[in-house]
């Protein structure tokens, strides 16, 4: 279940991203806008009409140098050039246009260029000019001044407009940021409050969920010691009553008869199946806890498997049951506890008996597979349904109940042996075919031979 | 005959116009002269390259301004005041001579410049194929009618 509190939570979330976002690309846009800023730039429209007055200033200042014969006829060339550049630059390329859009009256500039190309030939030979032409020449330059100047007026006017426009219209973007980023603040210190709320609430329920799981663990604790107590209560008797039984079998108080001679066969088998149950639950008990001991050492695991074979050959015989190992198993050796191997053979090959037919043969196999070595134990038994396969293996797990009991079992031998093969970093799987048979593989490292690992 | 002697005159007045300096480059009141054969001997650099000031694509080409630094021991500083026939002048940064292929271009579309052409020396960068140099801040060092370059 989820608390609104975290729908709110997220909502001011995209709010605040939202929020930034837009303080982010009104910074932008303003930045671009101040970018616009170009009145004073050397290449700016104000820049560009003042010069074009002040080089005809210049050309007229020459002029009237001249015309006093303090200077030459180069230097007036050279000034008639000068501003024949600057009036080229006003009417062409991008700059033509900057002042077209700044409203700078371009006829100023076309009638100056046509008075630069008509008194060209006339400034070229400037030193056979008499006087008079001279100052004609003069006045005609003079005439542009005013209109030129008027020219510069009116861009600077434009160039005012512009930038009061521009800064209002700055002034506009830093107002709504300043808003935007008083309401993004608002948010984040919203989005802090609400943090802070989930985290007490997440305290709350941590410490509800540490009180329950005490109690799980004071559960699991107390079961154990159940365990054991009831172990130790069963055991106790028991075996005063298995001493009892071999006293009474052993005829040492007296004869008995065949008839009880049976009934105490029945009872004493009974008393070991009791014990091996005992036995089964402490090691449960123990594999649980983590307090299994393992000694390992090398192993020898066909002639272990042939052995364990034999062992448990008698147990099988009681439901007319053989079991072979096979003659050819190759000679491969493990790092193993010889007596916790030895349990898990014993539960597959017991289990293995009691599901099969009479008559029928267990048979044990031992092959490597890469740096593995797999035995198995194939029974031609009922077999296990597919549904039950994964189940098998967790603790009090039996397939069909009521028949189990009568065969005898605990439902613990294979999580026993599960436990003891992954405590040798193997694995235990098995195949089954309901009608056809059972057969377990136990997959057990190779023990390296190198003499590095064996010294 | 008068032809000939009138082509030798030409020629002289030609010679003479090329051996004119265009450019002094002052270091320290140490002055160093350049006339165009001076400065259209040196390694050159072509380009085509559009700018705010001409129409379309222009070819131009010159010595670039880091070798012409370089002969004045001008690379290590910073800054160079730089002066144009119409008196305009402004500090140039030496950086951009090393970072870019910065010419004083003494040739437009293969011609001589003209004053009125804002000649005979621009300081001109490649622009096409250096997308950073189309920032404003470049248009104001193509200095045009380059007469002088000065350091302290």
């Amino acid at each position: 279940m989820r608390s609104p509190l975290v729908y709110l939570r997220w909502t001011v979330f995209f709010v605040l991203v939202a929020g930034l976002i837009s303080v982010a690309f009104s910074l932008a846009v303003m930045r671009s806008k101040i970018d616009t800023i170009d009145d004073g730039s050397i290449n700016g429209p104000v820049w560009m009409v003042m010069s074009l007055e002040y080089d005809l200033f210049r050309f007229e200042l020459a002029l009237a140098d001249f015309i006093l014969e303090k200077t030459d006829a180069t230097a007036v060339n050279l000034r008639f050039d000068l501003l024949w550049s600057r009036v080229a630059t006003v009417r062409s390329g991008e700059t033509a246009q900057l002042l077209q859009d700044y409203k700078a009256p371009s006829e100023v500039f076309e009638q100056l260029h046509m008075t630069l190309e008509e008194t060209d030939a006339e400034v070229t030979h400037i030193e056979e000019a008499n006087p008079l032409e001279l100052n004609q020449l003069a006045i005609r330059f003079g005439s542009h001044s005013e209109a030129l100047h008027n020219a510069t007026l009116s861009v600077l006017q434009e160039n005012s407009i512009r930038t009061k426009a521009l800064r209002d219209e700055l002034l506009y973007i830093s107002q709504i940021n300043s808003l935007t980023s008083i309401a993004v603040a608002v948010f984040l210190l919203l989005i802090l409050l609400l943090y802070v709320i989930e985290s007490i609430q997440t305290k709350r329920q941590l410490k509800e969920k540490d009180g329950l799981l005490e109690q799980a663990h004071a559960a699991n604790i107390a079961k154990s010691q159940f365990i054991s107590v009831i172990n130790h209560e069963l055991r106790t008797p028991l075996t005063s009553v298995v001493g009892a039984i071999s006293l009474v079998k052993s005829d040492a108080l007296g004869k008995i008869s065949p008839k009880a001679r049976s009934v105490l066969e029945l009872a004493d088998r009974n008393c070991e199946q009791l014990s091996a149950l005992i036995t089964d639950l402490l090691d449960v008990d123990k594999f649980d806890a983590n307090r299994v001991e393992y000694q390992f050492s090398e192993l020898n695991l066909s002639s272990f498997l042939r052995e364990q074979a034999k062992i448990n050959s008698t147990y099988a015989q009681e439901f007319g049951v053989a079991i072979v190992a096979d003659p050819d198993m190759p000679d491969l050796t493990v790092w193993a506890d010889a007596r916790r191997l030895g349990q898990v053979t014993s539960n597959l090959l017991s289990n293995a008996a009691k599901f099969s037919t009479r008559g029928e043969t267990i048979k044990i196999n031992l092959t490597q597979q890469g740096e593995n070595a797999v035995f198995s134990v194939a029974d031609n038994g009922r077999g296990i349904p597919e549904a039950e396969q994964a189940r098998i293996f967790d603790r009090f797990h039996q397939v069909d109940s009521s028949n189990e009991r009568e065969r005898g079992g605990t439902g613990l031998g294979l999580s026993i042996v599960r436990s003891v093969v992954e405590a040798h970093g193997g694995r235990v799987t098995l195949t089954s075919v309901l009608g056809e048979g059972t057969t377990f593989f136990v997959e057990l490292p190779l023990h390296a031979r190198s003499d590095s690992t064996q010294e | 005959m008068k032809v000939i002697i009138t082509a030798f005159v030409f020629s002289l007045v030609t010679l003479q116009a090329f051996a004119l300096s265009l450019l002094t480059v002052t270091v320290n009141s140490e002055v160093a002269n350049y006339s165009l054969d001076d400065l259209e001997t040196m390694p050159q650099v072509t380009f085509i390259t559009t700018n705010a000031f001409v129409d379309g694509p222009v070819e131009f080409s010159g010595p670039l301004l880091r070798d012409v630094l370089e002969r004045s021991d001008l690379l290590d500083i910073e800054n160079v005041q730089v002066t144009a026939l119409n008196d305009y002048s402004i500090e140039f940064p030496v950086s951009d001579a090393l970072d870019f292929d910065v010419i004083i271009a003494t040739r437009m579309d293969g011609e001589l410049i003209s004053v009125r052409d804002k000649g005979p020396l621009w300081i001109m960068y490649p622009v096409t194929g250096n997308p950073e140099l189309e920032d404003p801040i470049y248009k104001s060092r193509m200095i045009w009618q380059l007469k002088e370059i000065l350091a302290e």
